[in-house]
């Protein structure tokens, strides 16, 4: 149990991946995760499997009290399944919240087996099929951590200022189903986590420690879905917002699908509420995910990786970076014919 | 508020946290001038336990040195059990007093 | 000729004291009054342990610095043997005596061996959440200790008095988050004290103690509790702090639950002391070749015996044994002393 949390190195598998999908993700930044794998398979010449077949984890539902816990348990046997039935050992999972269910989900049937076999048996009666634990399970963000190295080498761009020559001023948040329920499954621990921090350093940017770096972005799942009780989930992002403000950061980069939406959301809505808003003068601060950001380091077109979804403008980003981009193509479609555009007028730093 | 109520559905609340470097202790400090034994209550709770007249007054002393806040003392009796029973030896009478006195200052009602 | 023990046949006899603290000057000394010689060990190149590091002691604030040679005076005789900057790693016991050993072999003999091998304080680093080692103004007890004597400019930030000032109770004590069930008894008078003494030395500074029971137990604890509230304004707030994080002003902020008033609460100070715990010492000696344990030596009789479970002839005192104080270490010392004597000293 004395283990110093700055020196854990957690095991993270190299090749021959199973990745699982994320429902916030995949609808709210449609770009990131085919991005995810394109970088893994074209980039990092690694082996990434993912089945049409696979489901959510149903880990909105379990938190929200709607789906049972024997139903969650026997959906993430049914992944565990597919992954067996394709051969693979290793399991990417793309939303931190479904990384901490999994986690849990694991704990729970080792300390109780006889929870095990029951859900077998469930999987069994209704699917036909048999699962086994992966041998190696992780966060997306922890594989573009191992490999961050390799994407450096690779890189057109740095997170440094092309102008001023400066690095960028990075603030990270890391969703808390990552490391805070179990520790040991987090690089880094609960309280100072790397998994970001490290990428982004090796990018080039410079990460700054807020005081509010631990708190949580207030997403939950059952207040949030209840639509009057929602602005008990904004007043946590709003804490963390407030405690980024004196440092000016450039950048906010996430880990989970989850606290990006709501970095990236309120921003706007609180400054609705009582006009503050969070970047330097005046402005909102981008906020990006870990493949996102990859995805801009190695020279990925930022519409074709989906930013233009993002409610904060990330063109001053690009511009602060040095990144080409071609604002006629941001909200055109693959022919180049105009999909319409929201009416706001956002500014950003 | 109102803006973001109608459009949105719901209010941002603000946090329950108590700010330490927000809140003005100057009442209390002008009160605990007066009468220093109050510094040394352990929050034990004995003058709320014995007080006839249903004051909890443990709390509204917590209440009061934490925050600044001041509530009413309407059912007290001055009868002086808490002041009897206190371990600490605080002179509770004296200091509810003091509060009355305070309150009556700001004009509002004990 | 009556049956009096007489004194000068146990001459010959050797006990070794093992460490040089409070307990083992006590031990040293007593056994060289009772007329019996001593082999006294210690790992520093000096005596005195720990009293070396402190300032003013808990209740009286009497100086370390002046009970120092008080205790050395009791024992500077000249049945006592010093062996400075030696350290024993373990300890054998023979049908004809004691061996004691220091990794490299044999170094020496003994009749009887007290142990006084003192304790460790707790790691800090290890309750991350406060970030001491990462943070410069979380400091821990024995640093702010080693501060108080330097005067206000140890303490000063920027060159300005600070304004605010926390202390966190019971760092490694009562915690199975760290696999430490005990209390160690100390800690809380401790943070009364410094408390004080840093209310003393900055009168406008706001201090915070936040704990979970405030253990005063010993003779003039709980009026120093009740002078360091009524007196000098020391805001007691019962609850842990969860999380320290610093600011652009490099002050540190705290998150805290007050259980008294049932909510949440944030300040921003500008030191946070950690009052950190008392471990069993890990220059501790292995004794007849047993598996090598991170515990406080267990008494054969609490009531009656100083002797180590299972190791007669062997005695343990002071802090070796658990959390003490200092007149609570020099008197275990003596008590050790007089039980080796005894079993020098009785029929067999």
């Amino acid at each position: 149990m004395k283990v110093y949390w700055k020196d854990y190195q957690k095991e993270i598998a190299d090749d021959d991946f199973f990745y699982v999908r994320s429902c916030i993700r995949q609808n709210f930044f449609p770009g990131a995760e085919g991005l995810f794998i394109d970088i893994l398979r074209n980039k990092l010449g690694r082996t990434i499997y993912e089945d049409a077949d696979h489901t959510t984890c149903t880990g909105i539902g379990y938190y929200s009290g709607i789906v049972p816990l024997e139903t969650t348990m026997t959906v993430i046997a049914r992944q565990f399944a597919l992954m067996k039935e394709k051969g693979y050992k290793n399991i990417i999972i793309s939303c931190v919240t479904s990384f901490g269910l999994y986690s849990e989900i694991i704990d729970l049937w080792k300390q109780d087996p006889d929870l095990k076999a029951k859900i077998a048996d469930y999987l069994k009666a209704a699917t036909g099929r048999i699962f086994a634990e992966p041998a190696n399970m992780v966060h997306s963000s922890d594989i573009l951590y191992k490999f961050r190295n390799e994407i450096a080498a690779q890189a057109k761009y740095r997170l440094v200022n092309a102008e001023t020559g400066e690095p960028l001023r990075v603030v990270d948040h890391i969703g808390c189903h990552y490391g805070k329920i179990f520790p040991e499954r987090g690089v880094g621990g609960a309280e100072f986590p790397q998994v970001l921090s490290g990428m982004v350093k090796s990018w080039g940017g410079e990460i700054i420690d807020y005081p509010e770096r631990r708190h949580c972005c207030g997403f939950g799942f059952r207040q949030y879905i209840v639509q009057p009780n929602r602005g008990y989930s904004l007043s946590h992002s709003r804490i963390k917002l407030e405690s980024m403000k004196p440092y000016e950061p450039d950048l906010i980069v996430t880990n989970c699908p989850g606290c990006n939406m709501f970095l990236d959301r309120w921003q706007y809505t609180i400054e609705q509420e009582d006009g503050s808003s969070y970047g330097a003068n005046g402005r909102m601060i981008p906020v990006l995910s870990s493949e996102e950001l990859a995805g801009l380091v190695l020279g990925y077109d930022p519409w074709e990786i989906g930013l233009q979804t993002h409610q904060v403008p990330v063109e001053t980003l690009l511009d602060k970076i040095g990144i080409p981009y071609d604002p006629g193509m941001k909200y055109a479609d693959k022919s180049g014919n105009q999909i319409g555009k929201p009416n706001m007028n956002l500014q950003c730093v | 508020m109102d803006a973001v109520k109608s459009k949105f559905g719901f209010e941002i609340n603000q946090g329950r946290h108590i700010d330490m470097d927000r809140i003005d202790t100057r009442l209390a400090d002008e009160i605990s001038a007066h009468v220093r034994s109050w510094k040394a209550c352990l929050n034990c709770g004995s003058c709320s336990a014995t007080c006839p007249g249903g004051v909890g007054l443990r709390s509204l002393l917590l209440k009061l040195s934490t925050l600044g806040e001041l509530t009413t003392l309407d059912t007290c009796l001055l009868c002086g059990k808490c002041f009897l029973v206190c371990p600490r030896g605080i002179s509770t009478r004296y200091l509810i007093i003091q509060i009355i006195k305070k309150r009556r200052e700001y004009g509002k009602a004990v | 000729m009556t049956n009096q023990p007489d004194i000068r046949r146990v001459d010959v006899r050797r006990v070794a004291v093992i460490g040089a603290g409070p307990a083992g000057m006590a031990a040293a000394g007593s056994l060289a009054s009772l007329g019996i010689a001593v082999d006294w060990y210690e790992k520093d190149p000096l005596t005195g342990g720990k009293l070396h590091d402190y300032y003013q002691l808990f209740p009286d604030r009497v100086r370390a610095s002046e009970v120092l040679p008080e205790l050395e005076s009791k024992s500077g005789k000249s049945l006592i043997t010093k062996y400075l900057g030696r350290t024993i790693s373990e300890i054998e016991r023979h049908p004809g005596g004691i061996v004691l050993k220091n990794g490299s072999g044999s170094c020496g003999e003994a009749d009887a061996v007290i142990l006084a091998t003192g304790f460790d304080f707790f790691d800090a680093r290890l309750k991350e959440e406060f970030g001491y080692g990462i943070y410069k103004h979380v400091i821990t007890s024995v640093d702010l200790e080693r501060m108080l004597p330097v005067g206000k400019d140890a303490l000063r930030r920027f060159g300005k008095d600070p304004a605010t000032v926390g202390f966190v109770h019971c760092v490694g004590s009562r915690d199975e988050q760290v696999g430490i069930s005990y209390c160690s008894r100390l800690c809380c008078i401790t943070g009364i004290k410094q408390a004080i003494e840093v209310s003393e030395m900055f009168p406008a500074a706001k201090v915070y103690n936040f704990y979970i029971d405030m253990r005063a137990f010993g003779q003039g604890f709980e009026e120093l509790y009740r002078k360091a509230q009524e007196e000098h304004g020391i805001r007691f707030i019962r609850g842990r702090v969860s999380e320290a994080s610093e600011d652009r002003e490099f002050r540190i902020r705290v998150k805290a639950e007050d259980t008294l008033m049932a909510r949440p609460l944030k300040v921003t100070v500008d030191w946070l002391v950690l009052l950190v715990g008392m471990t069993p010492s890990c220059t501790e000696v292995t004794l007849d070749h047993a598996e090598k344990q991170q515990e406080f030596i267990k008494p054969e009789n609490p009531l009656t015996s100083n002797a180590v479970r299972g190791m007669p002839g062997v005695f343990a005192a002071g802090c070796c044994t658990g959390p003490m104080n200092i007149p609570e270490s020099v008197a275990s010392g003596r008590a050790a002393a007089l039980q080796a004597y005894d079993y020098l000293t009785r029929d067999r």
